[in-house]
């Protein structure tokens, strides 16, 4: 039986903007075991980016968690993130929990050297005195990203490099501490397609180097195939089907899953518009009664616009969210 | 460090033709000058004619105007420019005058920072709140406020009815001089009653020159603190779990560059408000004597002190160019 | 819940400015109704935005006073400029420097005067100064804007969109201009214009005639025209590099863009792009600097005449009765006070307007201005 690293129940976040309250992500609930390389795909805008930031606490105003909790695992025993204070979370974002996100141009800031960048990330856990100590660690780091020169590329500023470097200077910092858990945000969506590889390769060998869990989101499916143990589906703001890269690819349930695997018949292009489902993504300030795909799905029954549909196990290990099953 | 050292010499080289660009538009004023004050000069109605053409050619009147333009460089460099009234070098003239302005300019413009920084920063930590909407309405009355008038309110309140600061004469300058603005130096040297002296005289004009700009900075500052409190390296610090104290302080830097460049926008406009300044408050600065040498035609002096005007400014966004390139690496290229 | 608007007194008043402007043009260009629905929807909705914007609407209050005083200031004031008590009356302590809300008898006109706002050194009522005033300030900083600025605004469109030597030439003129502190500049310039420009107006008649017409001035102070106009002229000489420099930034951009390469492409003159595209799409932040530049005017006149530049007594102005006054201060307070009490309301109403525009013009704080608005117009229309 694997061992879970967190449990996430019920996470709700909404933005409350002028033109009302936008619903990012309803009730998702999924659990990530120790160890393996759990993806999180979907569309563009079905909430990925807000529930991998949610976990930490990472929603900035207008948006608010409003309800869920997230069960980290940790060495201490188990936590809910979501109660914890301001201080309290900041120990462990960075530190047992790091994050990558998806621009590196956006990442770093322009002012600062990415030395003092990555020494920062150490020296405000205090796993180092101070700055210049830092500095002396972060030549090593950058040579474990595999950049070369690194005594001297401590000294550049981040416009100095390319964005293949930026990224690896963003991972660097993300496992600068050694985190139990990696989230990757679309690590290689702004890079170029020869540089993707080289960026997923660096941050699968730095996961068995150190042992971490990896959270990835993706627009990439054949990323998920390579990389993936498990997959979570997500539209309109909720997970639709959980499972693992075999029962996902080989055995699709949902309707969504099947139309988003049929759309994609080369698993290495990018999903932006679902060609193969007609509609699009739904507005999540009112969003459709019962289940949230039924103005697009082929199946939908009277019963899909108005109930909820929940998770439910049909194998081992594969949930889904749909009225057929 | 090896780019900062070539970004300064270039920047300096740009320097010299902005500096000959300024005393074109000062020969353009002197070339403008009627003929007429060569008379007034040499005594009035009753001058004789002689005495006319001379000072005429001795101010090369009648000479073509390249002639005439290396005449007043050249006046202007060598300190060979003569005041036809006080018969003194002008420049000699204007360097008994400059530390006053100076000063006030200095004053007024730490007025602006001490007060302009810290309202911009809280109006964006509480942006949209009632401060933030006080700050905004202040920077709008802030530029719309006469100097002249804000003076003469202000004197009433301090001077008339409280008699809380001093209007008359100017306090001496300290025996040793360092910067030679007689403040500063004062307080470099240790004589605190000196320094004393010329704050009671300095900071209401000091204060009133100061105001126009320190809500335009408020509001400047507030907006450059949110625009890169947005962003998204931000996030990425949070993500890393960097302490909040210490994302301000990265966001500060970031902001500080357009700041800075507004900062020597403002530093001009505070230059241009010393004469207004000077004549309200009796100040025996350059301003003050720019206009007493309109009134009296004296206008060698009138080119001379435009030209030391330009040039503090010019200087000022010379400092501000630098400052850009030390705060930001991007540019230094 | 979000707050609901309703179309109120002053989107009534938006729409008939709107369909006003719409027939007007519509006169010299048959069809343009018809063909820029959208762009009079757009600026119904922006009317409306600045409508929703208490700080805006003082600003067009002061703002309009303002242009109704520039106009009908001097006809309103009480006692023409260059009407002086004192040479009616042996009495001067009376009239001179009276205070405000007192009044004289002024014996050889058998007139009795009133001062609601005091009287200056000649026994001159302050309020019919500060009225007649009004219309040199008002004119000085039409004659400035409406000069400088397009200057301004052809040399940076033709600098950013020539580009090289044209562009390396203009910026470093511009630079030249920019180097100084723009008051500075301008009191050097009012110093040393005002005798050729005298020259210049004596030998124009019909010049100078309609020079003292838009003053309101009498044809005895044809001598010190030449003062006056030389600090509008300093001033504009002052205002045009700011604006060159701010339309050459914004062509720069817009001149990367696709439908200038299309317009290119098709072989239109350089002219026709200049003015009728690019322009078209950049004016929207320069209108907001020219709104906050009226005041800026209105504000630098008044320096320089505080400094004794520009106009002359008995010209009425703003700024020179303080110049006058402040000898006598604090002793006649109100010479000071109130006319420069009134240089501050006309700033700060073009500065209040200028803000307002630009928060309607800014894209971040328009869409939200925009939803209400959306909201209040659904209204409207049903109720119509
Ligand atoms: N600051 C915000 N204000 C309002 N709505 C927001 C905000 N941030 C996110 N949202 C909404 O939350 C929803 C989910 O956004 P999210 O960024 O998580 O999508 P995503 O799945 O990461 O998309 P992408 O693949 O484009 O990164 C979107 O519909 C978006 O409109
Ligand atoms: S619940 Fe109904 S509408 Fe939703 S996916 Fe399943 S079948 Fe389609
Ligand atoms: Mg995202």
């Amino acid at each position: 039986m694997p061992e879970p690293i967190l449990q996430v129940r019920d996470l709700t976040v909404h933005f409350y903007t002028y033109a009302g309250i936008v619903k990012a992500i309803e009730n998702v609930s999924f659990d990530v075991y120790k160890g393996e390389t759990f993806a999180l795909v979907g569309e563009t805008g079905c909430g990925k980016s807000v529930t991998s930031r949610a976990l930490t606490q990472l929603i900035e105003s207008p948006g608010r968690i409003v309800n869920g909790e997230v069960i980290y695992h940790s060495e201490k025993g188990p936590i809910d993130l979501l109660k914890l204070s301001e201080e309290e979370i900041r120990e462990i974002r960075g530190n047992e929990i790091a994050y990558i996100f998806q621009d590196p141009h956006a990442s770093l800031d322009p002012l600062y050297t990415v030395g003092y960048q990555i020494a920062e990330a150490i020296e405000v856990h205090g796993k180092v005195k101070n700055i210049k100590e830092g500095i002396k660690k972060a030549v090593d780091i950058l040579r474990a990203v595999l950049i070369p020169d690194p005594e001297k590329r401590v000294h550049n500023y981040p416009h100095e490099l390319s964005g293949g470097m930026k990224q690896r200077i963003v991972i660097g910092t993300g496992i600068a501490n050694n985190p139990r858990i990696l989230i990757a945000d679309e690590p290689t969506t702004a890079l170029d397609v020869t540089v993707q590889a080289q960026i997923l390769d660096l941050i699968n060998s730095l996961k068995e180097k150190y042992h971490a869990t990896v959270i990835l989101i993706t627009h990439n499916l054949g990323v998920v195939a390579e990389t993936a143990d498990r997959v979570a589906v997500m539209y309109a703001g909720k997970i639709v089907e959980i499972g693992s890269v075999e029962q996902i690819f080989k055995n699709p349930l949902h309707p969504y899953t099947k139309g988003l695997l049929k759309a994609v018949p080369n698993p290495m292009t990018k999903i932006e518009r679902l060609e193969a489902i007609p509609g699009t993504v739904p507005n999540l300030i009112t969003p459709p009664g019962g289940c949230r795909f039924h103005p697009r799905c082929p199946y939908v029954m009277e019963v899909c616009k108005k109930k909820v549909p929940e998770l439910v196990e049909i194998e081992d290990g594969h949930f889904v969210a749909c009225h057929l099953y | 460090m090896a780019e900062l050292k070539k970004f300064l010499i270039r920047r300096i080289l740009t320097f010299v033709p902005t500096i000959i660009g300024v005393t074109l538009i000062v020969f353009l004023i002197a070339y403008v000058i009627p003929a007429d004050p060569a008379k007034a000069w040499a005594g009035g109605e009753k001058a004789s004619p002689e005495a006319v053409e001379r000072i005429k050619e001795r101010y090369h009147l009648n000479d073509p105007w390249y002639a005439q333009y290396i005449f007043l460089v050249k006046g202007i460099a060598t300190n060979t420019l003569i005041d036809p009234r006080t018969s003194n070098p002008v420049l000699d003239d204007i360097r008994d005058r400059f530390p006053v302005t100076f000063q006030l300019a200095i004053i007024a413009f730490i007025f602006t920072l001490i007060i302009g920084i810290p309202l911009g920063l809280i109006s964006a930590l509480k942006r949209n709140s009632i401060v933030d909407t006080i700050v905004r309405i202040f920077a709008l009355i802030g530029v719309s406020t006469p100097v002249f008038w804000l003076g003469y309110l202000l004197i009433f309140v301090f001077f008339v009815k409280f008699r809380i600061t001093n209007l008359a004469g100017v306090p001496p300058t300290p025996a040793t001089q360092i910067t030679h603005v007689p403040i500063i130096d004062a307080l470099l040297t240790g004589e605190f009653t000196l320094f004393k002296q010329h704050l009671a005289r300095f900071w209401l004009p000091g204060f009133v020159l100061g105001f126009m700009g320190t809500g335009v900075l408020a509001r400047f500052v507030r907006n450059s603190f949110l625009e890169a409190i947005s962003g998204d390296y931000i996030e990425f610090l949070k993500a890393k779990g960097v302490p909040k104290l210490k994302i301000y302080r990265h966001a500060l830097k970031n902001a500080l560059v357009p700041i800075v460049t507004v900062l020597g926008l403002q530093f001009g406009g505070l230059l241009g408000g010393t004469p207004i300044t000077e004549t309200v408050f009796a100040l025996p600065g350059m301003g003050s004597y720019a206009i007493q040498s309109i009134q009296n035609l004296d206008f060698p002096v009138i080119v001379a002190i435009t030209f030391i005007y330009a040039l503090i400014y010019v200087t000022a966004n010379l400092v501000v160019d630098i400052l850009y390139a030390v705060i930001d690496p991007r540019v230094r290229y | 819940m979000q707050e609901e608007y309703k179309k109120n007194i002053f989107d009534k008043i938006a729409d008939k400015l709107v369909y006003g402007i719409a027939s007007f043009i519509s006169l010299f260009k048959k069809d343009w109704k018809a063909k820029n629905k959208s762009k009079m929807e757009e600026w119904r909705l922006m009317l409306y935005a600045l409508n929703r914007s208490p700080p805006a609407l003082i600003g067009v209050f002061l703002v309009i006073i303002f242009i109704l005083l520039g106009i009908f200031g001097p006809r309103l004031a009480t006692w023409r400029y260059n009407y002086f008590p004192s040479l009616y009356t042996m009495n001067f302590t009376q009239v001179v420097l009276a205070p405000p809300g007192s009044k004289a008898y002024l014996e050889f006109a058998n007139t009795t005067i009133t001062y609601p706002l005091g009287a200056d050194h000649f026994g001159r009522d302050l309020l019919s100064l500060i009225l007649s005033g009004a219309r040199t300030s008002f004119v000085v900083s039409i004659i400035v804007i409406s000069l400088g600025v397009p200057l301004g605004i052809v040399l940076g469109l033709i600098a950013g969109y020539k580009g090289g030597k044209v562009d390396e030439l203009l910026m470093r003129i511009t630079d030249m201009f920019l180097a100084f502190p723009a008051l500075i500049l301008a009191i050097a310039l009012s110093a040393v214009l005002p005798e050729r420009i005298q020259g210049f107006i004596e030998s124009h008649v019909l010049l100078q005639k309609f020079v003292l017409w838009i003053f309101a001035l009498d044809t005895r102070e044809a001598g010190n025209l030449g003062r006056l106009l030389s600090v509008i002229l300093a001033m504009i000489i002052v205002w045009w590099p700011v604006y060159a420099r701010i339309t050459r930034g914004s062509t720069l951009t817009e001149k990367e863009k696709l439908y200038i390469e299309a317009a290119r492409a098709i072989g239109l003159s350089s002219w026709t792009i200049m003015f009728k595209h690019i322009l078209p799409n950049i004016i929207g932040p320069i209108l907001v600097y020219i709104t906050l530049d009226f005041g800026s005017v209105v504000l630098m006149e008044a320096g320089l005449s505080f400094l004794g530049l520009g106009a002359t007594p008995p010209i009425a102005d703003w700024g020179r009765i303080v110049y006058d006054g402040a000898q006598y201060f604090p002793k006649a307070w109100w010479l000071v006070f109130y006319p420069g009490l009134i240089v501050m309301l006309v700033a700060l109403g073009w500065n209040l307007l200028g803000d307002g525009l630009r928060d309607v013009l800014d894209p971040k704080t328009r869409r939200s201005i925009e939803f209400k608005v959306k909201k209040a117009k659904g209204e409207g229309e049903e109720n119509a």
